[in-house]
């Protein structure tokens, strides 16, 4: 058990709503969360469907060990046919919309069709309506949600996860907003919920969610959150990060970092922690792919130290169920002339501020509040939208696009204010803010230029602030995905945290004794590393479990023993493994029915260092990107074209789509 | 599952009534029904009845209990870790999340609000992962 057993289905163009029953079969085989949303719009999303049209769904997840009373299992889904890929589309968020959904008595929402008027979904304990949101429509995600929360304060705490003007004018680098500034921001989810003129769905449950085992599962939480009470926060200075990371490129081997360190740094600093660690190691883009840290502004350093951050924080942050809290609230001064104001707003993540940092070569930390706050209420993809701006002075500075087009704009790297005028064009859709708020790929059409060098995406995602070229797990997994660009799922980086040798023998030991610069090849044996980190990265997702808690390793956080104690299906750590590539094999299944070819999400030639860039710790590396991602699909069971070959397909129990290899050549 | 009302009912109406999600219907003087797709487990409902007319969703009899007798929650913070699962499962709301330990200003911890809403329904026991909950009864 663990699961509810039950699905809401929305129907928005009839105005219908109803509940269905999920066979226990299905959960057997794909567990929940992600597996159960893979199950559902493979088999129900018509071919070649229209993303922003009423036949894609769009559906909202929580995981089978969401509120069974396991550690870490805060994290929901937004799933759907992705208008800014062409293909599966899903986006993780943290907050507590999960527990909330999850108790109303539902594992998960489907919404299809189109509404005429703007509504949003209520959902209390087993009973939901369809309700106008005339009143919210045009209001930013954070007054919206303040404004629903409000006017349902019967339901205790309800959840909400809205869209805010991005989403509104679908933009498809918009995300769907939940608590204030948490954002399930990446496929471009909230320009399929605005396309379905949906503003929100508010769910406020309270029925008990019962794990098999409550005993078995409540000895694996004492024992990690006892280790982590017990781990005081990280008592050095930030420095010792900047210094770990300028040290790191001369250490030959793979350094295991204790899952209880990472822990006590996350706790204390939270994402922000790797900021100038990055900077130093080479995991950090820099000028939209093409600089080095040569290139940084001497005071970025201190600028951008996790301490500077931290100092701006007044409390911290937990999703639901964690005990390390990388969240942060933090205040910042809106200046609205002679009246500055006080306001709360969330700590930005690493990816934010080195996407609007260092990519940029930008060194003020207020512009990167501010900006960040103001894509949070508009919704917006902080990731995406950085890249695009990157993209977008590079084509200033090198001419590609003539000055006129910019309306007098002058951008230039890291001028944070130019920066923050082209965001606030962006959101508003403004002028050059038009043609660029759909991400890079489109402003490559939009401008009408030849040559796609300057956007920097895999797939038409645009690439988050992990460089392939230091750790290449990131760029295979940028580009095999059935959603490109993500760097939540796997590297060999992760693989060594994640440890999954200790449960499953039969997997690669990567430790001291292996030297880095073996990952670079194309080898069956790195292929298995990243097929597993795929594998069990679909196990997470399906739990509702957060990457974090999986980064801590699993003698930490025992992901299967705990899927074990709450669902009792008698399964080994090999065979959780299988049904993670399953759904990876259904995910890529639904990218073919959709006709998008595996090929065309490789990431762009300037992250796999062609040219290869001249300084920095990245220097002279070109990936082997095209061997590596055959490599993996070898290892995976799909062949030279990406597609599964019908043995695995027989393997992994997914013989309904054995056509799928013809479908795939036609 | 919910929570059943057996023909011990005497149709008082004190659970429907109390019943924080309305989840319980029945005229004065007839057997009251539970609907199971609204009833969240507190046993409220079982604690109120004078007649001992409540079983739970597992079959075991419940008895009544004067509300002196209730147990309410008491948070360990030495064992706490602030994750709020306790605040956000709480179906009475009557869980807040405050600073209150000097040594972790940032982080925040559970305390009961309002001790009279709480109906002592053990949930905030049962979902904490570190343990950290303990039922007892509160002093007057």
């Amino acid at each position: 058990m663990g699961w509810m057993g039950k699905i809401l289905r929305v129907d928005l163009t009839h105005g219908v709503i109803s509940e269905e029953a999920v066979p226990t079969a299905v959960y057997e085989k794909y567990l929940s969360g992600i597996g159960l949303a893979a199950y559902y719009l493979t088999k129900e999303i018509p071919k070649n469907c229209d993303p922003m049209g009423p036949n894609n769904i769009l559906g909202f997840v929580s995981g089978l060990l969401t509120g069974a009373g396991a550690l870490f299992a805060g994290r929901w889904l937004a799933v759907c046919k992705s208008p800014l890929t062409g293909g599966w589309g899903d986006a993780n968020c943290g907050g507590y919309f999960a527990p909330a959904l999850k108790r109303c008595g539902y594992d998960a929402i489907f919404v299809k069709g189109k509404a005429k008027q703007p509504v949003y979904v209520y959902v209390k304990n087993g009973a939901a309506s369809i309700e106008n949101a005339d009143h919210l429509w045009g209001l930013d995600a954070i007054e919206a949600e303040e404004r629903l929360i409000a006017s349902h304060a019967e339901s205790g705490k309800p959840a909400v996860a809205c869209i805010g003007t991005g989403g509104e004018s679908l933009s498809l680098i918009s995300g769907i907003c939940h608590d204030k500034g948490r954002i399930a921001a990446r496929s471009g989810v909230g320009a399929v919920m605005g396309s379905k003129k949906l503003k929100a769905i508010v769910v406020g449950g309270s029925k008990p969610i019962r794990p098999k085992y409550p005993d078995r599962l409540k000895e694996q939480t004492l024992r990690l959150s006892e280790q982590i009470k017990k781990q005081k926060v990280f008592f050095l200075p930030d420095r010792v990060l900047t210094w770990m990371g300028a040290i790191e490129p001369f250490i030959k081997n793979h350094q295991p970092i204790n899952g209880m360190l990472t822990a006590s740094v996350m706790k204390r600093w939270g994402t922000a922690a790797m900021t100038n660690m990055s900077l130093r190691n080479g995991d950090a883009p820099i000028k939209n792919w093409a600089g080095s840290p040569n290139e940084i502004a001497p005071d970025t350093y201190r600028a951008l130290s996790p301490a500077a951050i931290e100092s701006r924080e007044v409390k911290k942050y937990h999703c639901y169920a964690c005990p390390i809290g990388c969240g942060g609230i933090c205040e910042i001064t809106k200046d609205s002339g002679t009246n500055p104001q006080k306001l709360h707003t969330h700590k930005p993540e690493y990816e934010t501020i080195n996407s609007f940092g260092p990519l940029l070569l930008n060194s003020d930390v207020d512009s990167i509040f501010s900006i960040n706050d103001k894509l949070n209420r508009a919704g917006l993809d902080t990731i995406s939208v950085a890249g695009t701006i990157a993209f977008a002075i590079e084509c200033y500075q090198t001419g590609l696009v003539s000055k006129d087009r910019f309306e007098g704009l002058e951008l230039r790297w890291g001028d944070a204010e130019a920066i923050e005028t082209l965001c606030d064009k962006i959101i508003r859709r403004e002028g050059i803010g038009n043609l660029l708020a759909d991400g890079v790929r489109a402003a490559v059409r939009n401008l009408g230029l030849a040559s796609e060098d300057a956007a920097i995406h895999a797939g038409g995602q645009e690439l988050p602030a992990h460089d392939g070229r230091r750790d290449p797990g990131y760029a295979v997994h940028y580009s095999v995905e059935p959603t490109p660009g993500r760097h939540t799922v796997g590297s060999f980086q992760y693989y060594v945290s994640f440890c999954l040798w200790k449960r499953i023998p039969s997997l690669p030991v990567l430790g001291k004794r292996t030297p880095k610069s073996d990952s670079f090849k194309p080898s069956a044996e790195n292929a298995r590393c990243l097929v597993a980190c795929s594998a069990y990265k679909m196990v997470i997702d399906a739990s509702g479990l957060c990457l974090f808690g999986a980064l801590l390793g699993i003698d930490h956080l025992d992901t299967f023993a705990l899927l074990e104690a709450a669902a009792g299906l008698g399964y080994t750590p090999e065979e959780y493994m299988i049904i993670g590539r399953r759904i990876q094999t259904l995910r890529q299944i639904f990218n073919l029915r959709q006709g998008l070819r595996a090929t065309q999400n490789r990431q762009s030639d300037r992250a796999s260092g062609q040219p290869p860039l001249r300084y920095g710790p990245n220097k002279g590396k070109t990936l082997r990107l095209n061997e590596m991602i055959r490599a993996y699909w070898t290892e995976i069971g799909w062949d030279e074209e990406g597609v599964p070959t019908s043995e695995s397909l027989k393997q992994l129990g997914l013989e309904e789509f054995l056509d799928i290899g013809q479908e795939a050549g036609t | 599952m919910s929570f059943y009302i057996t023909d011990r009912c005497v149709g008082c109406t004190l659970c429907a009534k109390k019943c924080p999600e309305k989840a319980i219907s029945g005229f004065r003087k007839e057997r009251h029904l539970v609907d199971p797709s609204k009833c969240i487990d507190c046993g409220l409902c079982s604690k109120v009845c004078p007649s001992d007319a409540i079983i739970d969703g597992d079959g075991n009899q419940r008895r009544h209990l004067p509300k002196e007798e209730w147990k309410k929650p008491r948070f360990v913070l030495s064992l706490c870790v602030g994750c709020a699962a306790c605040h956000y499962d709480c179906p009475a709301s009557c869980i807040g999340m405050e600073a209150m330990n000097p040594e972790e200003p940032k982080t925040f911890f559970p305390f009961l609000t309002d001790p009279d809403a709480c109906s002592g329904c053990e949930r905030c026991r049962e979902i904490c992962p570190s343990g950290a909950v303990q039922m007892t009864i509160l002093p007057l």
